[in-house]
Order: C-alpha cells, then structure tokens, then sequence
C-alpha cells in the first residue's frame, strides 16, 4: 500500500472510531452508572439527526441543528429515565432491555410518522464540503470535523468526570451506589443527569455523523449494535478506555476493509467475540 | 296469407334470436358471478431490506387496479398480499400458502431474485402461474426457461449493455472501475456491463466489492487507482443509493473528473436528485423509466399516481414498472375473458400480450418469459430550473442476454 493510502485509510479509521465514540460514549456511560443496557440509545442518535435536519432545513444554521439534534437527544433521555426506567430499577436484568426495546420501536414508527420513510441526507456547511490538502494528500474536511468534535466531546466529557464535582458524583455511583447515597448524595437526580448527558451526546452524533451515514429509519437498529459492541469491547467505567476502544475499533474496520473485504463487515464483531472469550470484562473494564 | 305469415314467422325468429341474445349475455353475467373473483395472490415485501422498492411497486399495481375499478371481463380482481419481510424462508413459505391454502389463480411476486429464483420451481410443480411484477435482476429467474414463470420488468443484463457500448463510443470513456456490493444481483449487473465495454474497446481497471450493507465506504473509495475515467457502480436500495452518492461527493471524486455512469435508482428524480440536486448534474444513467418523458401514457400515468398519492412522493421508474406488470396481466385476462381457470389459455395470452408502456413504445414477452421493451440512456441536466434526467437516446426493444451472460466467474451462482 502506498503511504499516501495508507494515511488516507488510517484517518478513516479514526474518523470512524470518532462517530463510534459520539455513538457509544453515552451507552458506556449509562451502563457503567447504572448497568442497565439501553437499547433506545441508537433511537436518540437517529431523532436527533432527524431533529438537527428538521431545524437545519427551517433556519439554515448547522451550529442551531447541532445543538437542536443534541437537546431532543437530551429530552428523550429524560423522558425516558424519568417516566419509564425509574419504574424498573432494581428488577431483573431483562425488564430495562425489554422496556428499551420497546421503545425503541415506538420512537422507530415516530420517525417515520414525522419524517417518512424516505432516506435523507445533510448536506455538510460549505466551509467542510471541499478537502484538505496535507502535501498531496487530500482529506475531505468534514471527516476532519468529526475527528475533532469526537476530541472535543473527549475532553469535556474527561473534564466533567475528573475535574467537577458532578463528576465526582457520578464516579461515586459508579463504584458504590449505595455509600454514595448514604454519604447524601442525590443518586436519582444523578441517574437523571446521566441519562440526558449520554442521550444528549448521543442526538449530538447522530446529526453530527448525518452528512455520512445519511437518515433513515432503521438507522436506529443499524447503530445500536455498534454502540453495544464499543461497551462489551471497552468495558466500563473507563472514558480513556471507551476512547482507545472506539479507535481500535475502527481502525480494525477499515483496515479490515483494505486487507480482506469479503469479511470486513465481520471485523467487529470477531472482535466483540474474541474479547468476550478471553477478557469478559472488557480490554478497560473493572471486573465486578 | 303467405306474406303475412313469413312476416309473423320472421317476427317470432327475431324475437327468439333477441331472447336468446339475452339469455347468453345473462348466463355470461351469472357464470362471470358464480365463477367468483380472480384470486392473485401477491408474495412481496412489504418489509426488511427492499421494502422502499417493493412499497413504490405496490402503489404501481394499487394504481391500475383502482383504474379498472378491480374488476376485468366482469370479473372482480382479488389480490391476496402477504409480506415476505425481505426473507426467503419466508417468501417461500407465503408462496405455499398462497398456492395451498388461498389457491390463488396466479401467484405474483415483488422484487429480491433470490427468492423469485427459488419460487419459480415450485410454481412449476404446482402448475400456477408465477409472475414477476416487481423489479427484475438475475438471469436465473428466467433462464433456463420454465413454463409457468414470466418476467414483466427486466433481466440484468438487459440495460447494463447498451450502458456499457454508449459508455465506450458516445461519452469516451476508455477506462472505467466498476462498484459495488459483493452479491449476486450486483455482480451480474457490473459483469454485464464489463464485457459489452469491453467489448465495445474500453478497459475496466479496477473492480472494487464489499459485503452488502457496509455503513461507511470511504476506506473502498480510498482504494482507488487514479488513472480511470469514469465509474460504473451497482448501489441496491435507497438508502444505499445515499450513502454512496455522500461519501463519492465527500470524497470530490466529481471534482477530480471521475465521472458517474450507472443504472437509474442512483439518479432517480425522486430521491437522490431531491437529496442531493445540483451536485447530481451530468451523470448518466440507463433507465426502464423517465419522469419527463414525452408520452400520453406518461402523462396518464403521473396523473392518476399524483391524484392518487399526491406531489409529496415523485411517480418513479418503480412505481411505474408496479403500473405497467398490472396494466399486463390484466389485458392477457382480459383477452381470456377473465377465464383465468384455464391456465393453459392464460400463458399463452400472456405471450401474446403486448401493451404500450408508460415510457416504452411496447412491452411484450419473449420466448424464455422475460420481458422486451425499450431502455433509456439518460443524463442528469438541468432544464427550465429544474435539475432532472433527460432522455440522450433511446435503445429499443431490448431483450435478456444470453443464458450465462450475466455470471461473473467465480460469483453469481
């Protein structure tokens, strides 16, 4: 392969694994809190794109669309963790997934009662329709764009968890639920906020990620195995670790596309199994 | 006397010849009554992976059937439509129970080949006739012939020849890559289309595959080799169509000079010109179909699928075909008189059958039971302020390749 290729694939990969991040960074977070698999999470990543699309085509301002795509994300989370989860913590493991999965369904048939069935697409802003020339090398912008809104969230993210109180908080419930609310700590309204930060970021890729994966119902069902391959891969309770595992992952997809193309699309997933063989924890998970 | 009487007897003969008139016509009205409706069952898919295709050709056939009011030689039509969910465990089961449980007269199928392929040996020990009235595809639904199985739309094939001549002799491309999906019914399509460039004097450089469904094509796009000129790429599915159509944009292959030229769902007026617009400017396409075509049946057509269904969804080269398959079978019926009990006299009607399409000058059957009309080299342009395809030239009258034709060696099978 020439260098130039080669370059060219391994910013692909990596701006794949950015998407998987966006996509996976708030399932990782939820479960690690709460160890609950939702599975509307990829429901939040298609309507918020459909969201940011809607706005984006009433005001023409993509910033307003990003931000619009990332709140309904938000506001389905809270509705969600409100009015649904609340009813079925501390149930048996498959009460949350059946609930998710239905409502998963439900917000399937909404987006396409609101939006119809058929594909659409965003068109990216102008300044990141062209290319970006790197000696010879041209890479389009936009893909450029997603690498460093992949790094950006990365860092608010660390920031929020690492260096804020809240953060604190939610490393808390993370280790130890009930010492957390024994130490006074409003572990409710913290599952709450968790819920809207991971389906805020969530409806944020999922406008964000729209000028490459398109929209269209079903995309839902499409992200959410990705997502849960990025959690059981990278484990939980690591950001760093859900980062690298995002990367690996798709870096081994798109260089499993250049190297054995009639088997890539099963790249991932040998993976996810490979894992759950020889690390059931995942590569940066805690064991339980 | 005598006079009077030839006249009385003449009076009496002509009031018996009146009765007896009215007695046929009464006993063609019962027996078209007791013969009950004519049952076509429709195995289809209503969900799963082609669903937007099949949906589009379903409202083609709900459209003419509301034209003839549902009824043909007096007869009502009853569809039975079951959904085979994109599955051919599925489809298979719903043909069965069509052909056992409903006994359909005909059992009419949507689009994915793979199964139609799998139906059509069970249509034949079954004795029913099985038409295909969605979209075509591979050659083995066809070939080799079977008595009962008839293909109203196309064969691959069928325009991914004239494409690849025209591709080499009118737009002077002398290398091309071909694109797309490692399956069946895509490689027949770039297979078809290698050989008659070939054929014609180009040279296809590079072939470029992935597993079906793949999310993100940038790392095949990266592949590329630089030196061709154009690309022909087989996109199955709408949402496909916009994935590929993104990421050839995003990638400025348009901006770099590598052309596009491709079979119609990639530059359909519906979608990808809708979605993406002027950016779509100068492709080329071969079609079954074209929105603006200049024709009374056209105009026909779109206006009933407008009065229908409204402006909110394009008349489409889909929903066309769905238009056409019905508008077919119902003049083979009717030219049996609706006496579909007769098999033998409904397949041979249907290879007698020849109707005037939306678009195509005719549409006929060929010996093997695929369907001949005519294709449409077209180019995306933009003409009075609106970006749409644009008939170049018209190929008439196209039939299916040759058996084996559409095999890539080492796929297709």
């Amino acid at each position: 392969m020439e260098l130039s290729v080669a370059i060219t694939q391994l910013l692909n990969g990596i701006a794949l694994g950015m998407l998987l991040f966006l996509l996976g960074a708030g399932l990782s977070l939820m479960f690690g809190l709460m160890g609950i698999v939702n599975l509307a999470h990829g429901s939040y990543f298609m309507v918020g794109g459909y969201t940011g699309l809607s706005v984006l085509e009433g005001t023409g301002n993509f910033i307003l669309a990003i931000f619009a795509g990332a709140a309904s994300g938000a506001l389905l989370g809270f509705l969600t963790e409100r009015f649904l989860m609340r009813r079925v913590y501390g149930l048996r493991h498959h009460e949350p997934i059946l609930l998710t999965f239905a409502l998963s369904l439900i917000l399937s048939d909404f987006s396409l009662y609101v939006w119809t069935g058929i594909p659409r697409w965003v068109q990216p802003p102008s300044f990141l329709s062209s290319s970006i020339d790197m000696g010879g090398i041209f890479y389009p912008a936009y893909r450029f764009a997603i690498i460093l809104a992949g790094v950006l969230v990365f860092a608010l993210l660390y920031w929020f968890q690492e260096k804020t109180r809240w953060g604190a908080i939610v490393r808390a419930g993370v280790e130890d639920k009930e010492m957390a609310t024994g130490l006074g700590i409003n572990i409710p309204m913290v599952f709450t906020l968790v819920f809207c930060l991971g389906a805020f970021i969530a409806g944020f890729g999922g406008f964000v990620g729209s000028p490459i994966l398109g929209l269209h119902t079903g995309l839902d069902f499409e992200v959410i195995m990705l997502a849960l391959a990025v959690v059981v891969v990278g484990g939980i309770g690591s950001l760093p670790g859900c980062l690298a595992t995002c990367l690996l992952l798709g870096l081994a997809d798109t260089f499993g596309k250049v190297f054995w193309q009639k088997y890539a699309s099963l790249t991932i997933y040998v993976i996810v199994v490979i894992v759950l063989l020889v690390k059931p924890a995942g590569l940066f998970g805690k064991k339980s | 006397m005598e006079k009077r009487s030839w006249l009385r007897f003449g009076k009496i003969l002509l009031l018996f010849v009146l009765l007896l008139t009215l007695s046929v016509e009464v006993s063609h009205v019962l027996a078209a009554e007791n013969r009950g409706p004519i049952k076509l069952g429709i195995d289809t898919e209503l969900t799963g992976a082609v669903s937007e295709t099949s949906n589009n050709v379903k409202m083609g056939y709900d459209l003419y059937l509301q034209e003839i009011g549902n009824k043909v030689a007096d007869r009502e039509i009853k569809t039975i439509e079951y959904d085979n969910k994109t599955d051919y465990k599925i489809a298979m089961e719903v043909a069965q129970k069509l052909v056992e449980k409903d006994n359909v007269h005909i059992l009419g199928f949507g689009t994915s080949s793979g199964a139609a392929i799998a139906i059509r040996g069970y249509a034949e020990k079954m004795k029913v006739p099985f038409v295909v009235m969605g979209l075509g595809g591979a050659e083995q639904v066809t070939l080799p012939p079977l008595k009962y199985t008839i293909r109203l739309t196309y064969a691959d094939g069928q325009g991914e020849l004239p494409l690849g001549r025209y591709a080499y002799e009118k737009l002077g491309y002398k290398k091309m890559v071909l694109m797309g999906p490692d399956y069946a019914g895509s490689t027949g399509k770039l297979w078809a289309f290698r050989q008659e460039f070939e054929k014609a004097g180009g040279q296809i450089v590079q072939t470029v595959l992935w597993s079906l469904g793949e999310m993100d094509l940038a790392p095949y796009f990266a592949q590329l080799k630089p030196d061709f000129d154009a690309i022909f790429p087989f996109i199955p599915g709408d949402v496909s169509v916009n994935r590929f159509l993104s990421q050839y944009f995003e990638m400025q292959l348009d901006k770099k000079g590598k052309k596009l030229c491709t079979q119609w769902d990639m530059t359909e007026d519906y979608l990808p010109i809708q979605t993406f617009g002027e950016k779509m400017l100068g492709i080329h396409s071969v079609a079954l179909y074209n929105l603006s075509f200049d024709s009374p049946e056209n105009k026909h057509f779109t206006d009933l699928y407008y009065a229908k269904y409204g402006k909110k969804k394009l008349a489409n080269n889909q929903a066309a075909l769905g238009y056409e398959s019905m508008k077919f079978l119902c003049t083979a019926l009717q030219a049996i008189k609706g006496n579909v009990e007769d098999t033998e006299a409904f397949l041979k009607a249907m290879h007698e059958t020849k109707i005037k399409g939306t678009c195509s000058s005719s549409i006929s059957i060929d010996a093997n039971g695929n369907a001949i009309r005519d294709f449409f080299i077209r180019q995306v342009q933009k003409k009075d302020g609106v970006v749409k395809n644009v008939v170049l030239q018209t190929i008439p009258q196209v039939r299916q390749p040759p058996q084996g034709y559409t095999l890539m060696p080492g796929k297709g099978k």
